[in-house]
């Protein structure tokens, strides 16, 4: 029952999906399945809640290095999850202002709103912009045009970036005219569109048949790893 | 102290100094810096429900509408839900009340942010909670800019915080897009239809008892004793996920990616032959083929085989150059937004 049972689960659902993908008769089955999955997910997603309240938890109460910035963890959590389960600041729709819950969860104006737009937002737009200059730093100490390949690596990226911005244009702009594909714009245009799409669907094709692979390893029990440790 | 330090302290003097000579200047104009603006589109009542009932009936002029309006529950026949109106001819039999006799248990005003331009125009007022949000928000990117200096105090207060916010986050988008309308919805509809989506339509769905008993079975795990039980739907997820799989990458980026390489080598138009388009063609299916051949790892690479999976390095190497550059140009592009965000929304440097 352990781990029989769910590799049963596992191999039925799956193959039930593969099969409903021809088989218009099993469509249903197949969009029920699909809502199952996202519905799972969605409950997972308690359980991330709870390991993550678990483990702040445990490091405020055996104080250990850092217990402060879990205390601020745990008072995000909390409060972004009571407004946000509680509707708090949401107004009814106008249709209905008789049921108080009836509004948009993510209403303008309403706190679930605010901590998106004045947290969540600007602190992981400017992490993410933080790699601006990671990106920049790495790729000045790691990027050094010593054979062919860093050659191509290097200057396709110089090509794209100033034929993707103002500069391609200012750059080349004078002989556009005459000879289009050879300005940065034009060049870009021709690495997007030739070489860019060659190696990507070199790229895509491979993913999809490591995809199938795994999804085959799994499906016909192979690949058991997800069910955890045998002592489990 | 150490001569860093002492550097670091004085930036950030000067910094604060400056920010509250610039406070004080807008504040002779009396603005306050960063203020955030909004005005009022709507208005909704909330009446106290021992008094008065809300009701809606079919629009008169619009049979496909309906209009609403709250009802002195003191007019109402026996305190039952009357037939407020007749479904063809239209006709209300119960009036509406008299709002001027009752003051609102509550009282909601629909806002939208408007561009501090308007701030002197009628009907647009300032709002605290924006505000206040603003300079929040603004505080904890220069938090998080100060990691370009080190890891420091700052920077793990931002990220402490957006990790608890974020994951709540997650679990609110989760609870109100999948477990109400689609678990709850379908295994109580009246319920969800009565309390929170008055639109919901889908009636009692028997099989999303299975997903019922599979969701109480995951969160089993919490318990001390038989979380093995959460294995059964993971395996679910997991099987459900790999048949998914399975037939959509094959499809998409697998067949339909062939489909799209399998292009004329000679191309015409016009009744002539177009040679560069012919050699984009020929130079787009050679670099597939030896894209692929570097990915196939069952033949030893060399000889012709070798030479093939050079070349397909190379087409690798330019598609990864190009990822490069779209990558930091994303990461600068966000970086501006940021930087306008700081001298613009917030300290009203540039407009």
């Amino acid at each position: 029952m352990k781990r029989t049972f769910p590799l049963i689960i596992a191999a039925v659902a799956g193959y039930v999906m593969v099969v409903a993908y021809f088989m218009p008769a099993l469509q249903q089955v197949r969009e029920d399945a699909e809502e199952w999955f996202n519905i799972l997910a969605a409950i997972a997603m308690i359980l991330g809640g709870a390991s993550i309240l678990g483990m702040h938890l445990r490091k405020v109460s055996d104080r250990r290095a850092g217990w402060g910035f879990s205390v601020v963890t745990l008072l995000g959590f909390l409060v972004t999850l009571y407004v946000g389960l509680f509707k708090v600041g949401v107004p009814p729709m106008p249709e209905y202002p008789d049921r108080a819950w009836t509004g948009e969860y993510i209403a303008q104006g309403s706190a679930l709103w605010w901590s998106f737009e004045y947290i969540i937002y600007p602190i992981t737009a400017t992490m993410f912009a933080l790699l601006a200059f990671y990106v920049a730093s790495a790729a000045f100490r790691a990027f050094r045009a010593k054979n062919l390949e860093a050659m191509l690596l290097l200057g396709t990226a110089f090509v794209i970036l100033l034929g993707r911005s103002y500069a391609g244009t200012l750059l080349t702009g004078w002989y556009a005219e005459e000879y289009p594909n050879l300005t940065l714009p034009g060049l870009t245009d021709m690495i997007m569109g030739v070489f860019n799409t060659a190696g990507q669907r070199a790229v895509m094709i491979g993913i999809a048949l490591g995809i199938a692979a795994t999804s085959l390893k799994i499906l016909l029990g192979i690949d058991r790893s997800y069910l955890g440790s045998r002592n489990g | 102290m150490k001569t860093e330090t002492i550097i670091l302290n004085s930036f950030l003097g000067l910094g604060v100094i400056a920010l509250a000579l610039w406070m004080i200047a807008w504040g002779q104009e009396g603005k306050f810096l960063g203020a955030q603006y909004v005005e009022v589109r709507d208005t909704i009542e909330v009446y106290d429900s021992r008094e008065l009932a809300w009701f809606r009936t079919p629009d008169p002029d619009d049979p496909e509408e309906t209009i609403g309006y709250w009802v002195e529950r003191a007019a109402l026949p026996d305190s039952e839900p009357p037939e407020l109106a007749d479904p063809e001819a239209g006709d209300v039999v119960v009036e509406p009340a008299d709002l001027d006799r009752f003051t609102p248990a509550r009282t909601w005003e629909i806002q939208r942010g408007v561009s501090r331009d308007r701030a002197d125009e009628d009907g647009v007022v300032l709002s605290l909670s924006r505000t206040i949000g603003l300079w929040f928000a603004a505080i904890c990117t220069l938090f998080v800019f100060s990691f370009l200096y080190r890891d420091n105090p700052f920077y793990k207060f931002a990220e402490a915080l957006v990790v608890g916010v974020s994951a709540a986050y997650s679990m609110v988008v989760a609870y109100w897009t999948m477990v109400i309308p689609n678990l709850i919805g379908k295994l109580l509809p009246d319920l969800v239809q009565a309390a929170f989506v008055p639109e919901h339509d889908q009636p009692f769905y028997a099989p999303h008892i299975g997903v019922l008993i599979l969701s109480i079975l995951l969160l089993w795990r919490l318990s001390p004793v038989g979380g093995w039980v959460a294995r059964w739907p993971l395996a679910f997820i997991i099987g459900t996920t790999a048949g998914f799989r399975l037939i959509a990458h094959l499809e998409s980026d697998f067949a339909i990616q062939i489909q799209a390489t399998i292009l004329p080598l000679v191309v015409r138009d016009d009744g002539g032959f177009n040679f560069w388009m012919s050699v984009r063609h020929l130079v787009i299916m050679l670099g597939v083929m030896a894209g692929l051949t570097y990915f196939f790892f069952s033949i030893e690479h060399k000889g012709f085989v070798g030479k093939t999976a050079r070349v397909g390095i190379w087409v690798l190497m330019i598609t990864f150059g190009a990822g490069f550059a779209y990558t930091v140009m994303g990461r600068i592009t966000l970086l501006t937004n940021r930087i306008e965000y700081l001298f613009d929304d917030w300290l009203w440097l540039i407009s």
